[in-house]
């Protein structure tokens, strides 16, 4: 074991070693620059400056269409550029007060920060603090300092993540079935979460504040200021609800946010004629319960996952212009709201969350990573039940939302938590668990995948495209504000066909010739046969791509934790004055903005990416170890899945750490 | 049970309904009602498109299909007055030097205030002082303030409005290429449609902006036929400062050191003094344009200015 652990620290310290060694070999002695900035709407040119540590930068700069500034937190300077004149306002933007301000027109810069943190940090981001525009927010560029310690040594990294994981392999022993423990009865463990889960009121209760907290987006939204960080509904809806479900709800809690949506809630206390209190059918039917409205079953052909994904995808493409525009982001959240009211009346159940819900395809798809999960306590009593009285509902709780019997949960995807089942079980067989051990959800269809896939690109779209220095890409999503319809549709049409199209192909490609290096002579003229595009091959490919979800989820986190640490004053301030009317609720109206921590951005982001990686990587390989049962053919199966993987991941790293 | 669901429902159309209602009411009674009574709270919407202050209330519901004009403000004598300054887009500057009120800076989604009283009878001119886009130089608007008892005065109509319809014309021809220039980034607003000045320029030295269209006497340029000559080796692009042979234009030099300082002016803008040290910063200056404009561009205005000499006939 400790001569495991010691080849492994070595491996790590050659492959981050050599790099980091030719970088600091490679980079250049310091000089003098002079640098002119051009500022616009909504970028810089140059976007990205490139020095060694040490060099002396002189910036100029000039302004076109309205005020911009140079914000350049880690130097502790914020110039000041008006069009009307050549002159620059300099001061400190940790200084809260606006004296200190000094009128010139050069600026001097001497590459790389102080003390032993500044020496690691190589990329700085400059940004603009005058309000320019909808898309102001993200008018960002680099200042990139060499010797880049974290791009070589992150590169290293990954190549050191590939090797032990060629090593574990290696030393892992062929049959040895690991079995993973059964979750930890929660309901058991803790009498009073079992009073709660089983308490009538509980998801009207919970989900009360989180409605008013809607209306409260939806009114800021429409009638609050035009300037996305300081209105409440966009602060809100995207820097805090969607950080909170890529980073902690989602992972943690899985389909938790589903409890306490408000979305389809008021169409549902609709549907039911009831907020906390059940109601038994009259006569008995299809359901123990009596609903209003018509009640429909949804259309066969529409079900599945793929009507929300392509929601999701819509909504995805315009997110940019949605965040810049706080009337965008409620008229798409009061969009939903209306439709899920509508649904409800129409269609039975909760219709919209099972089918239509942009949002449920994000929150399904990473639930596996959900720790808590619903599940039946003993099969065996499920197995006498007649009554099945969670798919039905009784006078105790109303029937599954999701149209489940709570024995064929076997995955989070489906599951939203409602816990009406825990009221309606007859034999108190239904528990909360905790899941121990790895988790195990397979995709049962191609919507599935597909759906792994999508959000996989979109996860490196928003960095590419919202946090990216190139004022071009800003461009392309910009639609909206710019009404550049032509690029935002050719944008579209190039993002459609490569999530939907391009990638599948090439993972399914990839599954396809992992399948035949795998396999032996016999079963590689088996699959030859059957066919490029065969339902062989298609079962694989279901069964590989949950190895997207460790890396995809991860990528989101790199876009939301930015976000966070960006935003995070004004978000503060955001509350303090919801609609930028002049209020002062908390006190923290006037406060300025300072980003936490943007030097360790980048780093955050580099270990995300690589521990998704890593993860990926695993559930790869196990998934393929399941499938043929030994160590090498499981290597070669995944081989060319993984090579796509790490081939993305390293993009990414080589993204946020060099650009 | 029963209870129970009554007072659910109640609490859903509370926070549906009644949430919204609060939300008003506290703006109305708590942060308006905050000011010393007797005040009068005016709140001014900044709008860079079109450019205006208005009194009207700007949201997502309404900006991007209204035209806000510029808000007169009609006060009576006496009135205490706070205004509020919102920034509907970008960040704007509010100033009415005759009133001493401001330079406030007005930064998007944050609201800043302003208070004066209102003593003395009379109109007053507020302006936008920073660069806030294509229509900054049109807004600006009236305070009216009215004696006790006397109707409203009506201040003298600000004569343009910001229209960004100008078509574009070929780069080419210099004399129209500079005219549309001159029309576009708005010159025409302090400076006249015929270049006539004589707008108003509050503690200015000059009182008044100066008038452009006699350009072709300021570069001493005394004849048409010179003006043709030097316009023509603005076209032709010649290189003032490698003259291969000099043009039959008198005092030449002298026109050439003209031109130069009318460059200037247009590129890096002037600073205009005060007539009384003591007083306000005049409100109107030249601003530098040459981040907006190239070195064509502004010959091409220069170009149009000299073209709007009225030559006499003289033809005696």
């Amino acid at each position: 074991m400790i001569r495991r652990v010691f080849i492994a620290i070595l491996v790590i310290s050659v492959c981050v070693g050599i790099p980091i060694l030719i970088e600091w070999s490679t980079t250049g002695n310091p000089e003098t620059k002079n640098i002119h900035m051009e500022l616009f709407r909504y970028g810089t040119t140059p976007s990205i400056i490139r020095a060694n540590r040490g060099d002396e930068l002189i910036f100029t700069f000039s302004a076109s269409n309205t005020g911009h500034s140079f914000l350049l937190q880690d130097y502790r300077i914020e110039v000041k550029v008006s069009p009307a004149s050549e002159k620059v306002e300099v001061r400190d933007p940790l200084q809260s007060s606006y004296e200190n301000i000094i009128d010139t027109d050069k600026v001097h810069l001497t590459a790389g920060l102080e003390g032993w943190w500044g020496k690691l940090v190589s990329l700085s981001r400059f940004r603009c603090h005058i309000y320019c525009g909808p898309m102001h927010g993200f008018e960002q560029g680099d200042l990139i300092v060499r010797p880049n310690w974290l791009f070589s040594g992150s590169l290293g990294l990954l190549v050191a993540i590939i090797i032990i994981a060629f090593l574990r392999v290696r030393w892992s022993s062929e049959n040895e079935p690991k079995l993973i423990p059964p979750p930890i009865d929660l309901n058991k463990k803790l009498p009073i979460l079992d009073k709660i889960l089983k308490w009538r009121p509980l998801q009207f209760v919970v989900t009360l504040p989180v409605l008013a907290g809607f209306v409260l987006v939806i009114i800021a939204g429409f009638f609050g200021t035009k300037v996305g960080g300081r209105n409440f509904g966009v602060m809100l809806t995207w820097s805090v609800w969607m950080a909170l479900l890529t980073m902690i709800l989602v992972p943690l809690g899985g389909r938790i946010w589903c409890l306490v949506c408000p979305l389809p809630a008021l169409g549902e206390y609709l549907q039911r004629g009831a907020t906390v209190q059940v109601r038994k059918a009259k006569k008995e039917g299809k359901y123990g319960n009596r609903f209003f409205g018509f009640g429909f079953r949804w259309p066969r052909k529409l079900s599945g996952t793929w009507l929300r994904l392509l929601f999701f995808l819509g909504m995805g493409t315009l997110s940019a212009s949605m965040a810049g525009q706080p009337k965008w982001t409620a008229t798409a959240l009061f969009s939903l709201f209306i439709i899920a009211i509508i649904m409800s009346l129409i269609w039975n159940l909760r219709s919209f969350c099972m089918y239509i819900c942009p949002v449920a395809a994000f929150i399904s798809l990473y639930s596996p990573f959900g720790r808590i999960v619903v599940r039946s306590r003993d099969t065996e009593i499920c197995g006498n039940c007649r009554e099945r009285a969670c798919l039905r509902g009784n006078e105790k709780g109303w029937a599954c939302p999701y149209e489940l019997c709570v024995p064929n949960i076997k995955r989070n995807f489906d599951c939203g938590v409602c816990t009406e089942c825990f009221k309606s079980c007859p034999y108190d067989n239904v528990t909360l668990g905790l899941r121990r051990g790895r988790w195990t959800e397979r995709f049962a269809s191609y919507g599935q995948a597909w759906q792994a896939i999508v959000l996989l690109v979109l996860g490196m779209v928003y960095p590419l495209t919202i946090l990216s220095p190139w004022t071009v890409m800003r461009d392309m999503v910009n639609v909206i504000d710019k009404a550049t319809w032509l690029e935002f549709g050719k944008y579209a049409a190039v993002l459609w066909t490569i999530a939907l199209g391009v990638v599948p192909l090439l993972f399914w490609l990839a599954t396809r010739f992992g399948m035949l290096l795998s396999a032996n002579k016999e079963k590689k003229q088996n699959i030859r046969t059957s066919g490029i595009f065969s339902a062989v091959t298609g079962d694989v490919f279901k069964k590989t791509m949950p190895a997207l979800l460790p890396l995809g989820l991860s990528f989101w986190a790199t876009f939301f934790i930015a976000t966070v640490m960006i935003n995070l004053t004004f978000i503060i301030f955001s509350i303090s004055d919801p609609f930028g009317h002049g209020w002062d609720l908390l006190g923290t109206a006037g406060m300025p903005w300072v980003q936490v921590w943007p030097s360790g951005i980048p780093w955050i982001q580099a270990t995300l990416v690589l521990t998704g990686l890593t993860f990926s990587l695993k559930k790869g390989y196990q998934v393929w170890f399941n499938e043929t049962g030994r160590k090498n053919d499981a290597l070669k199966g995944f081989a060319p899945t993984a090579t796509i993987l790490i081939l993305l991941a390293a993009g990414m790293l080589i993204y946020f750490t060099n650009f | 049970m029963k209870f129970k669901e009554i007072l659910a429902t109640i609490s859903v159309i509370v926070s549906v309904i009644a949430l919204p209602l609060v939300i008003n009411w506290y703006h109305e009674s708590y942060v308006l009602g905050a000011y010393p009574e007797g005040t009068k709270v005016i709140t001014l919407s900044a709008v860079a498109k079109g450019g205006a202050w208005t009194l009207d209330k700007v949201d997502g519901t309404n900006y991007w299909w209204k035209d806000f004009k510029p808000a007169t403000i009609n006060l009576e004598e006496g009135d205490k007055v706070v205004l509020r300054f919102e920034s509907t887009d970008v960040h704007h500057r509010f100033y009415c030097p005759e009133l001493n009120i401001g330079p406030v800076e007005v930064e998007p989604g944050h609201i800043v205030t302003a208070e004066f009283e209102a003593n003395e009878a009379g109109t007053y001119r507020y302006y936008c002082t920073s660069m806030c886009g294509d229509c900054h130089f049109y807004m600006q608007g009236w305070i009216v303030v009215t004696a006790k008892g006397q109707p409203p005065q009506q201040p003298e109509e600000i004569a343009m409005a910001c229209e960004q319809h100008y078509e574009k014309p070929p780069k080419k021809d210099m004399v129209t290429w500079g005219k549309y220039l001159y029309y576009k980034n708005a010159c025409i607003s302090c400076h006249g449609d015929e270049g006539q000045g004589g707008v108003e320029n509050i503690n200015y030295i000059k009182d008044e902006i100066p008038a452009h269209d006699i350009l072709a006497e300021k570069l001493w340029l005394k004849e048409k036929e010179h003006v043709d000559i030097f316009v023509d080796m603005l076209k032709k692009r010649v290189d003032f400062e490698d003259l291969e042979e000099e043009p039959d234009i008198p005092l030449f030099n002298l026109v050439l050191k003209q031109y130069n300082a009318a460059k200037d002016l247009i590129r890096y803008g002037k600073h205009c003094a005060k007539a009384d040290a003591a007083g306000p910063e005049p409100p109107l200056q030249m601003v530098s344009w040459q981040a907006l404009l190239t070195d064509y561009d502004m010959d091409s205005i220069i170009t149009y200015l000299l073209m709007l000499y009225e030559w006499e006939d003289d033809e005696e």
